[in-house]
């Protein structure tokens, strides 16, 4: 009885030090990473890594957002696959550096669980352990992946992201909201007593392969109710992963991008190494000419990322050609006032992508916790964010926050992040998008 | 004149139910009222030593941060059966017979003098031959304005059926105003813990007191917390490496005012309330009342309040060569920002002793937890491609506080020569909230002492105006072995950011920056009026 009410006083009241909650020490200074191949025989740009203090060793610990859960195992790994156990252990992170390697950042009484991750990136690369996604979620993750594999890219971590979607379009940020998934009940496993997982994954809404643009081009027309019509590229629904270095295409995905699926799948190849799976995954490489993430989905009826995409382009196009007469398509207008752009990261060019079977484990552990209907595709490597700068903004509620900025210096083939765009509702406001000079209002076209 | 059961009322006419103190009403008078004077009326020396001996059995005066006269400066406590209730005891508030309103203000000037004592150019350690010129700080806190400023107190109240009474309020029970100017010399020794200070949070409170027998009351009053903030001061950029060069005038050093970052950090108004909560107890017996209360902090967060600044400005070092973050956006302010810290909860205690028909003795004690008011963590967002803020300027900082509880105690003697007249005096005594080793230009605070005066006059039937003087003295802080560790930002920036490392915890825990070693002094004044219309 008195535990039940100093458990509800502790809820209630908030006092810090509450026991059985995990304890979490950072200094939100940047933690130096090391990275896995992209690829076997690839450049080092590939899942984000860190070292971990094991006993006397400081092995190698995969950080990924793409996981659900986080493991260390306590001992060596046996030739068979056991049951997984869970237990309460600390993560003792290690940065990157010349010297011996510093302690980072402390996550103590948290649970693990004990099982054998696989390597990543290529057979070399082993780790001891995954940062999953149910630790990571406590936080608001700075990443920087520079396009340099001499470069050390290096992860921050936050208690908050205290800024305004509005301010951080104002600053030049490119914001894509998003609702984690991935939760996953308690279970029992021979006995063992399995916690529950929270939600943790970052699902994003891309368009695969939109074509190139340039707002010097010719300008896209789009009648009302055309806006789907006018949609170039494939939709794709694609998990975000530091833990991997490619992007992860399912063989239906790549299909739909206009790809073919060799069979059997990835014979003569080189594997997928996913920290997410033990074994390797045959996978077939390919390329990607671009990738576009867009924020939105809850638009009603949202017309999808591509439409999204084309429409965002053309406000674009009409903006940067508005003193010469230019106006917004029909299909871009709704009382006679344009529609905001969504914010939107384009990322290219020509993404190295591993296509594997949508039978795969990795693709089936992406949609475990998807309804009937929808599919994850795939996920979100480092190396097609190289050269970009993201803070996976998890604690902002209801929605968490992805928010990405170029590289300075980037050149649009390569990273391109437009912030969302308001509209104008009549004369003598002006705004300021992508990357334009302020602007006044412009008109609609005639139907 | 009206009397009460043969006894001179204080003032005047009185409903059927007589006042339990001097100033407040209550249905069973005590005996200076009811004229049943259960021991000899004691000599004035006595009152006097009693009244000191209240003072030093515990160590007391105002901690830095809330206001010790909420309501008013002479004559509210935990006992007094007035609006002001709300604040120090919401079971006093079951003595309000018929309607009450109040209205008060204060007015309280600061004046902070600090030294500091000389420090090492490269190291920042003192005891080298850079020196400093004397730095002044001054606020004066007044609630008009807005947001509404501190001082203040706004309330209106019932006693209904006397076995309930309903208030409402609004004051501020926490503040702090400081700004230090610049100094001989254009220089500002105070930069690198505060420039400037402005902080309120304004409570909005409801009060319910019910009368649980005709000796015992008890009382609630949840509350809103409306806060608003602004934060200067400066960031040493070249901490962590005083070997740097500052542009042509070689090593940075420590404290150069070329590796000089500013963060102004502000909210835009007040912001989204957090919620508090004030209970208490109220007994009485003869000629004695007793009143205890307890003020949460926030609540459902721990104590802690996030502040968004939403009007916060970085301004990059000189080195730096830019001398603004915003002008290639087009928009200014381009930063935002948040601040996260700790506000005490109060525990209060009061015990009034009617002595005399004519004049009643008055202990208080305030157990101000600031324990839990540890660091201020900011974190600062600003606008992208620019790669200053969050490398070579920091984007996340803590700033420590270290505050200890406090003990804030007074004793008081209220005496009412004539029925429309009456006044008190106080002298307060408060412990430091600052351990002396944490002491910087942002957390002055020492043992202090504060002598008060108020007088009360009475305008007919319904009207009553009070005003009241304080002038609270702190004892000179001596800092000699200052918390603040610059030499900790370096050794840890050389071990790349080892945790392990004590350096690192130093630098962790916001103690790693420039020395606050000097001697600090404090002079507050102030002055209060309030006025109460009972009808």
């Amino acid at each position: 009885m008195f535990a039940r009410l100093f458990t509800a006083l502790c809820f209630f009241l908030a006092f810090p030090g509450c026991s059985g909650e995990p304890v979490f020490e950072y200094d939100s200074r940047p933690i130096a990473l090391q990275r896995a191949p992209a690829e076997p025989g690839g450049p080092a740009l590939g899942a984000t890594l860190a070292r971990v203090e094991v006993g006397s060793g400081t092995p190698a610990l995969v950080i990924d957002t793409g996981s659900l859960l986080s493991s260390l195992r306590r001992g060596g790994c046996p030739s068979s696959t056991p049951e997984p156990v869970a237990y309460d252990g600390n993560i003792q992170l290690l940065g990157a550096g010349n010297g011996p390697a510093p302690l980072r950042a402390s996550f103590r009484d948290v649970t693990l669980f004990d099982i054998c991750a696989g390597a990543v990136g290529d057979a070399n690369t082993q780790v001891a352990g995954v940062l999953g996604g149910d630790i990571l979620h406590n936080f608001s993750l700075a990443f920087v992946l520079p396009r340099d594999p001499a470069q050390p890219a290096t992860m921050t971590i936050y208690s908050s992201l205290p800024a305004s979607d509005s301010d951080l379009a104002a600053d030049g940020y490119a914001v894509m909201k998003f609702s984690l998934r991935g939760d996953t009940p308690a279970a029992t496993a021979s006995g063992n007593g399995l916690p529950g997982l929270p939600s943790s994954r970052v699902v994003m809404r891309v368009c695969g392969n939109p074509p190139a643009f340039s707002p010097d081009g010719p300008a896209q027309t789009c009648g009302a109710g055309e806006v789907e019509v006018q949609a170039a590229g494939t939709n794709l629904l694609l998990a975000l992963s530091t833990g991997h270095g490619p992007l992860v295409l399912s063989a239906s995905a790549w299909q739909r991008l206009g790809g073919d699926v060799p069979a059997p799948l990835g014979a003569g190849e080189s594997p997928l190494y996913s920290p997410l799976v033990a074994d390797p995954i045959p996978a077939h490489w390919v390329t990607v000419s671009r990738l576009a993430l867009v924020d939105g989905d809850s638009g009603d009826p949202w017309p999808g990322a591509c439409a999204e995409l084309a429409r965002d382009r053309r406000i674009e196009w009409t903006l940067a050609n508005q003193g010469n007469g230019a106006c917004f398509q029909p299909c871009d207008v709704s009382g006679g006032v344009a529609l905001p752009a969504a914010a939107y990261l384009e990322a290219g060019s020509n993404l190295p992508a591993a296509v594997i079977s949508d039978t795969s484990d990795l693709i089936s552990s992406l949609n475990e916790d998807f309804p009937s209907g929808a599919q994850v595709d795939g996920a979100i490597g480092t190396e097609a964010l190289a050269g970009v700068h993201i803070e996976i903004d998890y604690v902002t509620q209801p929605q968490g926050r992805l928010v990405t900025a170029c590289d300075p210096g980037a050149n649009r083939q390569t990273c391109w992040a437009a912030p969302t765009c308001l509209a104008l509702s009549g004369s003598g406001q002006t705004h300021t998008c992508f990357g334009l000079p302020p602007l006044g209002f412009a008109p609609a076209c005639p139907q | 004149m009206g009397t009460l059961g043969g006894v001179a009322s204080p003032f005047g006419p009185r409903p059927a139910t007589p006042p339990r103190s001097l100033r407040s009403a209550s249905p069973t008078p005590p005996a200076m009222v009811r004229g049943e004077q259960s021991s000899p009326a004691p000599h004035a020396a006595g009152l006097l030593l009693t009244a000191f001996l209240l003072v030093v059995a515990m160590p007391a005066l105002a901690g830095p941060l809330d206001d010790p006269h909420v309501g008013s400066l002479g004559f509210s406590g935990p006992t007094t059966g007035d609006l002001t209730a709300v604040y120090w005891n919401p079971a006093a508030l079951g003595m309000l017979q018929g309607n009450q309103f109040m209205f008060g203000s204060s007015l309280r000037a600061t004046r902070v003098t600090v030294d500091r004592a000389p420090i090492d150019p490269m190291t920042g350690l003192p005891g080298g031959t850079s020196s400093f010129p004397s730095a002044s700080g001054h606020g004066l806190e007044q609630p008009i304005g807005w947001p509404p400023g501190p001082g203040g107190f706004l309330g209106v109240g019932a006693g209904v059926a006397r076995r309930f009474a309903l208030a409402i309020a609004a004051y501020t029970p926490f503040s702090q105003k400081l700004n230090f100017g610049v100094a001989a010399g254009g220089e500002q020794p105070t930069r690198y813990h505060l420039v400037t200070v402005d902080s309120r949070q304004l409570a909005l409170v409801t009060g319910l007191a019910i009368q649980l027998t005709d000796s015992l009351q008890v009382g609630v009053a949840p509350g809103l917390l409306f806060s608003y903030g602004h934060l200067v001061f400066d960031e040493d950029t070249a901490l962590g490496n005083p070997s740097a060069s500052c542009e042509t005038s070689g090593p940075c050093g420590v404290e150069n005012s070329l590796a000089a970052a500013r963060y102004d950090l502000a909210t835009q108004g007040t912001q989204a309330p957090s919620y508090f909560v004030v209970g208490g107890l109220h007994y009485r017996r003869a000629a004695w009342e007793a009143g205890l209360a307890y003020m949460s902090a926030p609540l459902g967060s721990g104590g802690m309040v996030n502040l968004a600044m939403e009007r916060s400005q970085v301004t990059p070092p000189p080195m730096a060569g830019t001398s603004d973050l915003c002008s290639a956006l087009g928009h200014d302010p381009c930063v935002s920002g948040e601040i996260s810290y700790h506000l005490p909860d109060i525990f209060t205690a009061g015990v009034t002793w009617h002595a005399t028909p004519h004049l009643d003795a008055v202990g208080i004690v305030r157990w101000v937890r600031y324990g839990s008011y540890d660091q201020i963590k900011i974190r600062v967002v600003g606008p992208s491609g620019n790669g200053l803020l969050g490398s070579s300027i920091p984007d996340q900082l803590v700033l420590y506080r270290g505050f200890q509880d406090s003990w804030d105690t007074r004793a008081r003697l209220v005496h009412a020569p004539v029925p429309w007249f009456r006044w008190s005096g106080t002298l307060r005594m408060e412990t430091s909230a600052v351990p002396t080793d944490n002491v910087n230009a942002a957390a002055v605070d020492g043992l202090k002492l504060e002598p008060a005066l108020a007088a009360e006059f009475r305008l007919g039937r319904h009207f009553r105006i009070e005003a009241g003087y304080a002038l609270t003295w702190m004892f000179p802080v001596t800092v000699g072995t200052s918390v603040f560790d610059p030499a900790a930002a370096t050794a840890c920036a050389q071990a790349a950011g080892d945790l392990a490392l004590p350096a690192c915890q130093t630098r962790l825990a916001g103690q790693a920056r420039p020395t606050a070693a000097g001697s600090y002094k404090m002079l507050q004044q102030t002055l209060a009026l309030m006025t109460t219309v009972s009808f």
